[in-house]
């Protein structure tokens, strides 16, 4: 706590990234450099296209940080995927009508479901924390930031909020192919309890009412595709950005983000 | 069908499965070490051998499969048997 109604943790790191559906598979073929020596090479092979995104925003932001991998294997991981596998779904429901149970891939559960961007993202880091998935819903962003904030702390020393979704939503049609050009866009956030040198920023969870209410120039309610959208555009060393989802029990989550030359480093 | 055939069979299998054509896959490889596959690969594997050869496979048979040799048997075992034949 900082002070009354007011509870506080820092962004040491962030990253984002973006990218087209007919660009993903090749990111599939991608590990990231610190991935562990004997992960396989496909592992990302039947992952959900969120998943991937999440890991290449992972990578971002561990460049940004200047930290070595090793220094997150005693972090949480919560990540926060709006509507995941939908598009597997979809894939499967018409692979079952034509070919039954049989048909299917028995990686759609563990692939394309709630948990599955936090189990990939913590056997990449070798995490020795509890990672899971939350909201799954339009609401995964806000539920997400509140479930990172609210995690102990205690036992690790930080979490990463990995935040996914698409925009727009693929479409799919009587086939269960996509007829539409979705974007799939992924955040993460290292978030600590005590500041670190080199903090970019910092997560608020408020219970003041009237402070919220002050809170103008606030991006408000901004999905994991607006987060992501409006962080890629900081200008390095600027004023910070603030963004603010109300919570339903009333009070408000502010986080402010800057930019740091490391970022743009880490996303060029 | 003999071993040879069907460790080529296996081969293009587990191609499609991971991008990787294993270069060598002698009988005392180890599945999950050596061919880096979990136990989900392994299940997806035997859904496109099935699909391959016709033969109806189950999670018992795989309780001691532990190499290729371990697994090219159990195909072999199945195949010896005769075909799958569908439940109605």
């Amino acid at each position: 706590m900082t002070h009354s109604g007011e509870a506080c943790l820092h962004l040491s790191s962030w990253g984002t990234a973006r990218a087209d559906l007919s660009a993903i598979a090749a990111l599939r073929k991608s590990l990231p450099a610190w991935a562990p020596k004997d992960t396989p090479g496909h592992f990302l092979k039947h992952a959900d296209e969120q998943t991937v995104l999440a890991v290449a925003a992972l990578d971002a932001a561990i460049g940004s940080s200047g930290r070595p991998t090793s220094d997150y294997h005693d972090w949480a991981i919560v990540a926060a995927p709006r509507f995941i596998g939908r598009l597997a779904g979809g894939a499967t429901l018409q692979r079952y009508s034509r070919g039954g149970g049989s048909a299917i891939s028995p990686h759609l559960i563990p692939q394309h479901s709630l948990h599955s961007i936090s189990g990939a993202l913590s056997i990449l880091l070798s995490s020795r924390q509890p990672n899971f998935g939350v909201g799954g819903t339009g609401h995964s962003m806000v539920e997400g930031l509140l479930a990172a904030h609210t995690f102990p702390q205690s036992g690790s020393q930080g979490t990463w909020l990995i935040a996914t979704g698409w925009e727009p939503e693929p479409q799919l049609d009587a086939t269960g192919n996509c007829c539409n050009e979705p974007v799939c866009h992924a955040v993460a956030l290292a978030l600590q309890s005590a500041q670190q040198d080199g903090s970019c920023g910092r997560l608020r969870l408020l219970g003041d009412y009237q402070s919220i209410e002050s809170s103008a120039g606030h991006y408000w309610s901004e999905s994991a595709a607006g987060l992501c959208c409006r962080l890629a555009e900081l200008v390095p060393n600027g004023p910070a950005t603030c963004f603010g989802w109300h919570l339903p029990s009333g009070g408000a989550l502010i986080l402010e983000a800057t930019n740091t030359a490391a970022n743009l480093r880490a996303a060029a | 069908m003999d071993r040879q055939q069907l460790r080529e069979t296996l081969l293009d299998v587990l191609e499609q499965e991971t991008w990787e054509r294993p270069a060598n896959l002698a009988d005392d490889v180890k599945i999950r070490e050596g061919l880096k596959l979990d136990s989900v690969d392994l299940l997806s594997v035997m859904l496109r051998v099935e699909t391959q050869l016709s033969i109806s496979l189950n999670s018992s048979d795989f309780e001691k499969v532990v190499t290729v040799g371990n697994l090219l048997d159990v195909i072999q075992a199945k195949l010896a048997a005769g075909p799958a034949r569908k439940v109605a």
